[in-house]
């Protein structure tokens, strides 16, 4: 992790290149909704260019030169809003003031308009806003997200942080496990270690049982004797996801157990290798696909039972999104994604194995460093 | 007050039928198909999110970890429940709700206008619910293109009407997230310390709302110097000797959220944050005193404003003074001056009071039950 970025100058870039992006696509102006429902999966295109993480509704205006107005609300989060590095102006108002004010803001703009957030936002705010508004929207939907697909310095930073938050909290499960607890119990536990190490928020799911279907949200049952651990771990730092797929067994686990998981870091190991700039996501699918279907479970690399091998990880769910083994972008130098060769298999149940990497020059470098194997305690 | 929402519901989620009987819902249902009759309607369309799930898991105990859920409720007959997951989380999903079927989805606009056809509804008269307030306008746009022939009418006045009076079974979940935040409240008294960061204090916190099985946890807080200025999520500030923290909790359990907040001093306060700290738990006071079943919300803001003075009411309102709360973390009635509203005689209020004042701040809240017009506040240790 590098203290030395200059955030400042890393939001300037990312606004410098969406203003080119809008140029070039022919906008004048561009208007983006983001509805503070923070998702893993999707970017918040308004933290992006703002580096602000907002508590409800906001629109960023961005003019095709100069600096940005943020409008947001409540208008007592204002303070925590301009503590930002970015040069944005910021008008606080009242939630129920906030679409009319971004309609006249953004009305002010000449030239054409595009338009980002009808994904997110709801149909209400939508007529609303319009309404107000006035004019015709162009489609602006991709821009940022274009532009986002690859990390600039100072959220690369950010992603190996909360990947070495991932790390602590798989340790924290290693540590706090034992049995009889509750499933959400230990998931307490791990947020908590996370927390203290500074997560602002994880996308946590932990769930246990001697033949697991796939992975779900702790519940109340209590840990037993031979349970299978899996553990989707994903801190978010300052606004930035890492995740980490783990499987812990409470108990020696079986041959079969070891022999399948062995199979899985296997087929980690070979979409690593081909996790490189200028090859296409999908190769990382068919690589791990290949693996596991050459022991027999080709089926099994299915939906129902799998559809994914790693996703675009970062700030929500970016370029190249879902890993799957038909079409898929080229990757790209400093794109940011989970592998994670998960699977499903009759023997064993549901097991879990994956890192955040970056794509580098020479290929995938793994951010999470809890070391590759298949954990486990005496029960 | 407005929180952060986070990525994903932070807790553990399942169904405790023993807490919230099967039998209350199939009385829900049949009062939610009697209202469908007497207004008309073939059917009713419920939509939800992980933010706002309260409509949908009035019907279904149903709550989506993240992205969004669908119901079904046709004038008679079964109900379905489109939910946003893959179909290997099927098992584990169907442990939150009572219905017996459920459909999963990648995009909901073709499953929704699937499941229209199937049902024989495409020329029906179907009320809406949840959709202008949450359905982004993309989902919408595609629905409504794949049933054209369907007449859409706005329900939410409807059925707000039958979430309005809370079911006696609820009590015992409203008093079980209440007792959460208490205890999250007692473990603050040993978390937040001198030489730690308020993320630290909080995690500690947060652990125990989680222990005592919180499905969901919202935390905003205001320290040392920024006391003064507005409540935050936590963040790294190191707590001082001699900080004032204002604390802001909201848990929930079992589909059902509860609210508490009070002002800690880290050593001895000034006269001056004393002051306030009571300003702040006297408005709050006075503001119980007024809620009672039948009673005009107005007269609740009217005690903090009494209590309060211009100046300091004028503060707290920025901040809001608080709302209904359940299965959702704010529902009707919005606690304000101009309210024509009154209070339910079986419902719950989340209260609050936020003061800044001279660089100073101080904040007291709780959760209030009513039940047969009598009110309680809930959550001893808080």
């Amino acid at each position: 992790m590098n203290v030395t970025i200059d955030l400042a100058a890393d939001l300037e870039l990312r606004l410098g290149r969406v203003q080119t992006a809008m140029r070039e696509a022919g906008l004048d102006g561009l208007v983006i909704y983001y509805g503070g429902q923070h998702n893993m999966l999707r970017m918040d295109q308004i933290m992006y260019l703002t580096d602000y993480r907002s508590l409800g509704p906001a629109v960023l205006v961005v003019p095709r030169s100069g600096a940005p107005e943020l409008i947001m609300a409540p208008a007592w989060d204002a303070e925590r809003a301009g503590e930002t590095s970015a040069d944005v102006r910021i008008t606080a108002v009242t939630p129920d003031q906030l679409l009319r004010t971004a309609a006249g803001t953004a009305k002010a703009l000449p030239g054409r308009i595009g338009f980002a957030g009808r994904p997110v936002m709801p149909i209400a705010a939508y007529d609303e806003f319009t309404h107000a508004f006035g004019a015709e929207l162009l489609d602006g939907e991709t821009i940022v997200t274009t532009v986002g697909a690859t990390r600039t310095p100072a959220e690369l930073d950010r992603i190996e942080h909360a990947a070495a938050i991932a790390d602590q909290g798989f340790a924290a499960l290693c540590e706090t496990v034992r049995v009889g607890m509750r499933e959400y119990e230990l998931a307490a536990e791990v947020e908590a270690a996370m927390h203290a190490a500074g997560a602002e928020d994880n996308f946590g799911l932990i769930a246990a049982g001697s033949h697991n279907i796939a992975i779900r949200p702790p519940t109340d049952r209590r840990l037993e004797v031979g349970d299978v651990i899996i553990g989707e771990i994903t801190p978010c730092y300052r606004g930035y996801l890492a995740q980490l797929c783990r499987t812990f067994i409470l108990g020696e686990p079986t041959d079969v157990q070891r022999s399948t998981y062995d199979m899985l870091l296997n087929a980690l190991d070979e979409g690593m290798k081909v996790a490189k700039p200028g090859l296409p996501s999908a190769g990382i699918a068919r690589a791990i696909n290949g693996v596991i279907g050459a022991a027999g479970l080709e089926e099994y690399c299915k939906p129902p039972y799998m559809r994914t091998r790693g996703h675009g990880l970062g700030l929500g769910g970016v370029v190249p999104y879902d890993v799957t083994d038909g079409d898929g972008p080229i990757l790209e130098r400093n794109m940011t994604m989970v592998i994670h060769p998960n699977q499903y298999v009759p023997a064993t149940g549901y097991m879990m194995c994956g890192d955040t990497v970056v794509i580098e020059e020479t290929g995938a470098r793994a951010l999470t460093k809890t070391p590759l194997k298949l954990y486990w305690k005496e029960a | 007050m407005q929180t952060v929402h986070p990525v994903l519901k932070h807790g553990g989620l399942f169904s405790d039928w023993d807490l919230l009987p099967r039998p209350m819902f199939e009385d829900r249902y049949a009062r939610i198909q009697a209202a469908i009759a007497a207004a008309g309607d073939d059917a009713w369309l419920i939509y939800g999110d992980a933010q706002r799930y309260g409509d949908v898991a009035y019907v279904s105990h149903f709550v989506p970890r993240l992205r969004s859920v669908l119901v079904l409720v046709p004038k008679s007959g079964k109900p379905d429940l489109l939910a946003s997951i893959g179909s290997r989380d099927i098992p584990a999903s169907k442990i939150l709700t009572w219905f017996e079927e459920m459909r999963p989805y990648t995009r909901l606009p073709g499953e929704a206008v699937k499941l229209i056809n199937d049902r024989g509804l495409t020329a029906a008269r179907i009320g809406l619910i949840g959709t202008r307030a949450s359905l982004p306008i993309a989902e919408w746009n595609a629905i409504a293109a794949g049933v054209p022939g369907v007449t859409w009418i706005e329900r939410d006045a409807e059925y707000a009407a039958l979430r309005a009076t809370k079911d006696a079974a609820e009590d015992v979940a409203l008093r079980r997230a209440a007792d959460a935040v208490a205890a999250a409240m007692h473990e603050a008294e040993h978390a937040l310390a001198a030489g730690r960061t308020v993320r630290e204090a909080t995690a500690q916190i947060d652990r125990a709302m989680r222990f005592a099985a919180a499905e969901d946890i919202r935390i905003m807080v205001a320290a040392g110097s920024a006391a003064g200025v507005a409540l935050r999520p936590p963040d790294e500030r190191i707590l001082r000797e001699g900080d004032t923290v204002l604390l802001y909790l909201q848990c929930e359990v079992q589909r059902y959220w509860s609210q508490a907040s009070r002002t800690f001093v880290l050593g001895r306060a000034s006269d001056a944050q004393a002051a306030l700290t009571g300003h702040a738990e006297a408005a709050l006071a006075a503001m119980i005193a007024h809620v009672r079943g039948g009673a005009p919300v107005a007269a609740v803001a009217g005690a903090a404003k009494a209590a309060l003075g211009d100046e300091l009411f004028a503060v707290a309102q920025e901040y809001g003074l608080g709302s209904g709360i359940g299965l959702d973390a704010h529902e009707p009635p919005k606690i304000a001056l101009d309210s024509p509203e009154t209070i339910p005689a079986d419902g719950a209020l989340s209260l609050h009071v936020v003061l800044h004042e001279d660089g100073d701040g101080a904040i007291a809240g709780c959760t209030v039950l009513v039940r047969n017009g009598v009110a309680t506040r809930l959550g001893a240790a808080a």
